[in-house]
């Protein structure tokens, strides 16, 4: 289960996010970026997927998360894609290595400058669900 | 968290909040606002942030709040602190992600009434001319070896290559170039995302404006700045694009690596920091040296962007479009300030404050030395914006910064649920301000509703003595991503 709710802020947008495990809680705040940099996406063909692969080491798994989110970030402005699909090869509280996959774009909808670790702090609860705050810059 | 009750008055304009107030504070922190703006304040984060601020290791005098304030990362917008050097610390916090995000104003010889009858035009030349909006990019495409040496020259490369005009340069905060930019500290992923935005305004808050100068608040010194009641000027307002924030974004995760090594543990993880003489702390100077020699570049080709809207709309009645100044008000730069009645070298971190230098300082222009350096505020869509001169109080009492703009006040979301922006748009051209945006949401987004009064904001900044009223500037044509 993902849950993602956009909230109000003063500048910028405002994320939370809820899942029921670390790596689900990663897919979330992946999920919510892309719906910022690009609402409705076309279907990827195959063909024009692109392959990148992101290695971090952190922290924390707050920071990490951040990292991540930074990282696919920086690639989608890159090659002016989303990133929609993650394949982690491995994922430990400090260290992150996966592969990413994505479909070019003609253009984003919104100008995601930059993921902040304003807020942020990943948090587990009594039921077992994870959850942060993760704040764009636009 | 800290309650009004709290804040001492120093005067009508000026609040502290005691070192004493929290124990890992170093220095106290001063708030610059009237008494009915602190409501705005203590409505969100800015005042915690300032006092964490004041945590910094190295910090100077005070942490400094503007009264065009509100909640930023680390650092609130509006904020000034200024760090030992040369082994206090950096924090890219106290920059901003859009490195050198700055302001230029530009004097043009027409009258208003040259060219009320072409507004229209002259706003349709200028969104035709000027890359505006989301992930727009530019005619520039650069190589990786000519981008290294934008980001080395700054404004320079511009006029090197025929987008600018030398006299330009030294109108040009720094001259247009910080001389420790070094290329080999910008990550490659950074290049990627530069190496096709100059000439680009963006999206957000950034817009190239059309002013109507209506107030002339001190003759002598506009005479100086060589502004007249009724001329035409541009304001243009960006910074260093995704460039700067892959830099900004790059160095948060160094430091925020690096800290546990230098035994700092900042309040907030966006306060991550370095010593300036260490190592990162070294390294993100000269890197952020390169975002603001990009945001300076910008700025000098989009100002050849206005000029060739100018000239095609107005052909040869035109004359020579002048550069009035160009200010920063996201940077860090080494600067000698009186602390304790004795010169000090400091690390001054300005994020969404502007250098007001005043009369007689080194820095600034040579035109300018008896005037204090020019001060540029831009206003929200569709208000004013004003001009300004450093004065000597500002060296005394803020480093010489002052306030940088209107600040926000209302999130994007409650702005484009409560504004109806064709609506907007039409009132706006019923006021005589023509329009250009890339989206309805844009528009809606930067509303006049959004941002604080600026001439509140201004006024108090005035009232203090960190900046005085130079001109006022009413807007007649808007260009905006």
């Amino acid at each position: 289960m993902q849950n993602i709710r956009f909230q109000s802020h003063i500048a910028d947008i405002r994320m939370k996010i809820e899942s029921d495990s670390l790596p689900e809680l990663f897919l979330a705040g992946l999920s919510g970026m892309n719906q910022l940099l690009k609402k409705y996406p076309e279907q990827n063909n195959g063909e024009s997927a692109i392959l990148r692969t992101i290695n971090i080491k952190s922290v924390d798994t707050t920071t990490m998360l951040i990292d991540f989110l930074s990282e696919v970030l920086t690639l989608s402005h890159i090659d002016q894609a989303v990133f929609t699909e993650v394949d982690f090869n491995h994922l430990s509280d400090h260290e992150i290595s996966a592969i990413i996959k994505g479909i070019k774009l003609d253009h984003f909808d919104e100008d995601v400058k930059a993921v902040t670790y304003h807020e942020a702090n990943i948090k587990q609860n009594q039921k077992g669900k994870w959850s942060t705050i993760v704040i764009f810059d636009i | 968290m800290v309650i009004k009750e709290q804040l001492i008055k120093k005067s009508d304009f000026l609040w502290e909040i005691p070192k004493s107030t929290r124990e890992d504070m170093n220095v106290p922190a001063h708030i610059y606002a009237l008494e009915e703006m602190l409501d705005d304040l203590f409505g969100d984060r800015s005042l915690e942030q300032l006092i964490n601020v004041t945590t910094l290791p190295g910090i100077q005098k005070a942490a400094i709040v503007m009264p065009d304030a509100h909640e930023g990362y680390g650092f609130p917008i509006g904020g000034v602190a200024a760090t030992k050097y040369p082994d206090g610390v950096i924090s890219p916090g106290g920059i901003g992600y859009d490195i050198n995000c700055g302001v230029r104003l530009l004097l043009t010889d027409l009258m208003f009434d040259e060219v009320s009858y072409k507004l229209e035009r002259l706003s349709e030349e200028l969104y035709r001319q000027i890359p505006s909006g989301v992930g727009q990019g530019g005619s520039i495409k650069l190589s990786l070896k000519e981008l290294d040496r934008v980001l080395t020259e700054g404004a320079h490369w511009a006029v090197r290559n025929g987008y600018g005009l030398e006299e330009d340069l030294k109108h040009i905060e720094s001259n247009g170039v910080l001389d420790n930019a070094d290329p080999r500290s910008v990550s490659e992923h950074a290049k990627k995302r530069g190496n096709d935005q100059l000439g680009t305004i963006g999206a957000g808050n950034h817009f190239v404006e059309v002013d109507n100068v209506g107030s002339i608040f001190d003759e002598k010194v506009a005479s100086i700045f060589g502004l007249k009641k009724d001329q035409i000027v541009v304001l243009i307002h960006t910074g260093s694009r995704g460039f700067g924030h892959q830099v900004a974004t790059d160095n948060l995760r160094v430091f925020m690596n690096s800290m546990e090594k230098y035994n700092l543990h900042p309040p907030d993880r966006e306060l991550a920091c370095a010593p300036f003489n260490s190592p990162e702390g070294q390294k993100y100077f000269d890197a952020m040296a390169c975002g603001a020699n990009f945001a300076w570049c910008n700025r000098e080709v989009i100002t050849w962007e206005v000029r060739n809207a100018l000239s095609n709309v107005f052909g040869s009645s035109l004359g020579p479009t002048k550069l009035l100044y160009d200010v920063a008000h996201n940077i860090a730069k080494i600067e000698e300030h009186i602390i304790n009645n004795k010169i000090m070298k400091v690390i001054v971190h300005r994020k969404g404050a502007t250098r007001a230098f005043g009369p007689g300082r080194e820095e600034i222009p040579e035109d300018y030395i008896k005037t204090g350096q020019p001060v540029l505020i831009p206003g929200s869509m569709g208000t004013s914006s004003y001009v300004l001169a450093g004065t000597e109080k500002s060296m005394e009492a803020t480093f010489g910064s002052t306030c940088h703009g209107a600040g926000r006040r209302m999130s994007r979301k409650a702005a484009k649920r409560v504004v109806n922006a064709p609506q907007l748009k039409e009132k706006l051209r019923g006021q005589g301000i023509y329009v250009q945006a890339g989206s309805y949401a844009g528009i809606a987004e930067e509303a006049p509703i959004a941002y604080k009064d600026v001439d509140i904001v201004v006024e108090t900044v005035h009232q203090a003595g960190i900046a005085k009223k130079i001109a006022k500037l009413k807007p007649i044509a808007v260009i905006k991503g």
